[in-house]
């Protein structure tokens, strides 16, 4: 088939978060890997997809009853009913927002980065960061009583910040300061706070005399938490929202331009890069684990119309070969509307036709999860100019719409009157439920290979959890090895005298090609390259980006 | 800091075999390889030209120049490759009539995920062979019909190979100064790319001033 190799170290199957890391990380230390997917295209449920392929997609998924733990299940698409009376809304009309359909890159599993969280520095630490771009998150708006509000980020927020008094300004800095100054073993702990590990986080607020007021900026917003949580969650919460802010930007999130689907390929090309075989719309079939000629235990399985064998075999969440029975899973409620506005109208938006990304997190009263929204506008090129995408996710409970009832109520309308503009019209809606994989479950220990399964998502605002679990699975399988290491930049990579023995560069080789920064005269036409790089780090890739352009997705 | 005018990424595709990787390295480092397998850990070159401008001056461009790292074999190639692209170069073996035949493949693959504004060139490879399957004429149709420019060449020889990128360079350069001198200087800054290390430190002197960016720093 193709003069395919036969034998390979790792087989994965699912383009999926984990999936990617994994075989991204095994190909980065030399094992030779073929990654395959049963759809034409990356990601399987991290993907985003333009409007027709996610309307088709939850079409064609809602169609099969059958297996619902891990498929896309209830899902409810529905259009703005136009009449004659209205038959647009600010000049938007279904016909013509479909026709704009390669415009949109709608997630089915939409996630924030923290500016110093996980994602951030594992895509720095490997130098996968050269394969992707963010957009700072514009806005973090939380709501009191149905009303909504920019929570400050800067200290010049909090300063200029008309509904906080001079007092709570003071307050408010004091604690910041003490949060992210604050040690655990400290033995000066009276200098910021002497309190229980699992003490609640709002009576430590309440005795450093925080008033309701920023009580509510700091636990519903910051720290995404309730009223239980507890002061070791709270204080990691605010301390990575607070060290996050400054590193690119006054933003504490970032939102991966054209969607969370670039993630997982950002992954792959690295993969690809290192000697990673890709070969998207494939299948295997007759799975067998057999002993190899050296009593070591492989898997055998059918790839077309062959078979080969590898030591490893990883499987997504997607793929059909998952023991669902040793999978715990759950799922996530979700909802994606497309809107001509932006939530809140023109008291949390100064130019209306403006946006870029926000994020909102609301609590859900008598519970402990929140509804999480995240609204993009064009400038990620995830949608048209002039659209909003909002995505709206929460842990599930009774379903989808219900869920998400409450919040939906609160901040959109499914009628049109055009002299509201607080509450933005739901053109398009889409519920579903995704499944999720269960935080804080052990998924590693009990796998003891050659097939290795791998997690789905979690119902987390970041990659955090994922990534975590991707090193404890990359660290069973491989226990001697590396997690991506830093991959070299071009410059230092010397590609030897090219004769038939060195031309094909291999991994156990690397070592000795990559230099660091050396400028000695032996890398031959490429001292130009050498003197670039450095300036390359200072200036991004995409300077003639415009990113109102139409850089378009399409999945079969 | 680097003296350099304009960073442009060029992307090139074609089938597996047709001399992509060859035709970088006889640009970026004047060689011709001569074994067949992938170079591993490589995934773009870089190489910084002088191109002579409209008006005559002489200005410093830097192509960045990316690789398919095999991902093309099983027409498996990210999305995210095309993403951002400024150029695209789409190559075939003008010795071997199924790497042209694969051309409608590939347009159908290019304008589903890249810019429709990339500009784009065809390039029939490889005209040191004496056993040309497909004429200069049907190359240059190809390209016309398709709205591309066109090129043939030898990475083997070298021949066209430099012309190649002078042209595109020079074609970006006129295309960036008719959208009003989009330089490096004009970066869009609401997208940020990870890697930017100078304009951490700016923003968190600039933005940050004695805030939660301080504090930022103190603690790390």
């Amino acid at each position: 088939m193709n003069d395919l190799p036969k034998e390979f170290d790792l087989c994965v199957i699912g383009t999926g978060f984990q999936e990617s890391v994994i075989a991204a990380a095994a190909s980065r230390v030399g094992k030779s890997v073929l990654h395959i997917d049963q759809n034409e295209f990356y990601g399987g449920f991290w993907s985003s997809y333009n409007l027709e392929n996610f309307m088709n997609h939850l079409e064609v998924n809602k169609a099969e009853e059958t297996d619902k733990m891990c498929k896309i299940r209830n899902v409810n698409q529905q259009w703005y009913e136009f009449t004659d009376e209205i038959p647009e809304i600010n000049e938007w009309n279904k016909e013509k927002i479909i026709k704009d359909s390669r415009r949109f890159n709608i997630d089915l599993i939409p996630k924030l980065n923290y500016c110093n969280g996980k994602l951030v520095d594992l895509l720095i630490s490997s130098n996968i960061c050269r394969y992707t771009e963010f957009r700072a998150v514009d806005k973090v708006l939380t709501a009191r009583n149905g009303q909504l509000d920019i929570v400050p980020g800067s200290r010049a927020d909090i300063f200029t910040k008309k509904n906080v008094s001079i007092v709570e300004k003071r307050l408010l800095m004091k604690f910041i300061t003490q949060c992210v100054e604050y040690k655990a073993d400290d033995e000066k702990k009276e200098e910021t706070f002497d309190f229980p590990d699992d003490g609640k986080f709002i009576d430590l607020m309440r005795q450093q005399k925080l008033t309701d007021n920023l009580i509510h900026y700091i636990l519903y917003s910051m720290c995404m938490g309730n009223d239980e949580t507890t002061f070791k969650e709270g204080l990691d919460k605010i301390r990575m929202y607070l060290t996050s802010i400054g590193r690119y930007g006054n933003t504490p999130y970032l939102f991966p331009m054209f969607g969370c689907g670039e993630i997982p390929q950002c992954f792959c090309r690295l993969c690809a890069v290192f000697g990673g075989i890709y070969w998207l719309g494939q299948h295997v079939s007759d799975v067998n684990i057999i002993d190899s000629d050296n009593d070591e235990k492989v898997v055998k399985m059918k790839f077309g119309d062959e078979f080969i064998t590898s030591k490893k075999l990883v499987c997504g969440l997607d793929s059909n070969l998952l023991d669902i029975n040793a999978y715990p899973t759950s799922h996530i409620s979700r909802a994606v509307f497309i809107t001509t506005k932006p939530v809140g109208g023109s008291s949390v938006n100064s130019e209306l036709d403006g946006g870029g990304v926000v994020l909102l997190y609301h609590p859900i009263e008598g519970s402990s999860d929140g509804v999480t929204m995240i609204q993009l506008s064009h400038f990620t090129s995830c949608i048209s100019k002039g659209l909003y995408l909002v995505h709206l996710s929460t842990p599930f409970k009774k379903g989808a719409q219900n869920d998400l009832k409450d919040f939906v109520n609160t901040f959109f309308r499914e009628d049109y009157s055009s002299d509201d503009d607080t509450k933005p019209t739901v053109i398009y809606s889409a519920y579903f439920e995704v499944p999720s994989s269960i935080k804080g479950h052990n998924y590693v220990d009990s796998q003891n290979g050659p097939i290795f399964y791998c997690c789905g998502s979690f119902a987390e605002l970041d990659y955090d959890e994922s990534i975590r679990q991707s090193r404890l699975l990359y660290s069973k399988m491989y226990p001697d090895d590396d997690f991506l290491p830093k991959a070299p930049e071009p410059e230092e990579i010397i590609i030897g005298d090219e004769d038939e023995t060195n031309s094909s560069v291999n991994l156990g080789a690397l070592a000795d090609l990559v230099i660091e920064n050396d400028k000695s005269g032996d890398n031959e036409g490429q001292e130009t390259v050498n003197d670039d790089i450095k300036a390359e780090n200072e200036h991004p890739v995409d300077e003639n980006k415009d990113t109102e352009s139409t850089n378009d997705i399409e999945k079969a | 800091m680097e003296d350099y005018k304009f960073l442009f990424k060029v992307v090139l595709i074609g089938n597996s075999g047709v001399g992509k990787t060859c035709l970088v390295r006889r640009f970026t480092q004047g060689v011709f390889p001569k074994g067949q397998g992938a170079t591993i850990g490589v995934d773009f070159m870089i190489k910084t030209l002088e191109v002579e401008n409209s008006a005559g001056q002489r200005e410093a461009v830097k192509l960045q120049i990316w690789d398919t790292a095999g991902q093309e074999r099983f027409r498996s190639i990210t999305q995210s490759y095309y993403r951002s692209a400024h150029a695209l170069i789409l190559v075939y073996d003008l010795s071997c009539q199924p790497t042209f035949d694969a051309l409608n493949d590939w347009i159908r693959e290019i304008q589903e995920y890249a810019n429709p504004k990339v500009l784009k060139i065809l390039v029939g490879n490889k005209t040191d062979r004496d056993d040309r399957e497909i004429p200069v004429r049907v190359g240059e149709e190809f390209a016309k019909a398709h709205d591309m420019y066109f090129l043939e060449t030898s990475s083997k020889q070298g021949e066209n190979v430099e012309k190649l990128f002078y042209e595109i360079a020079a074609e970006l350069i006129e295309q960036a100064r008719q959208k009003g001198g989009l330089s490096r200087n004009h970066h869009n800054s609401s997208v940020t790319n990870l890697g930017m290390k100078n304009n951490i430190s700016s923003f968190q002197s600039n933005c940050c001033s004695g805030g939660v960016g301080t504090n930022n720093n103190s603690s790390n």
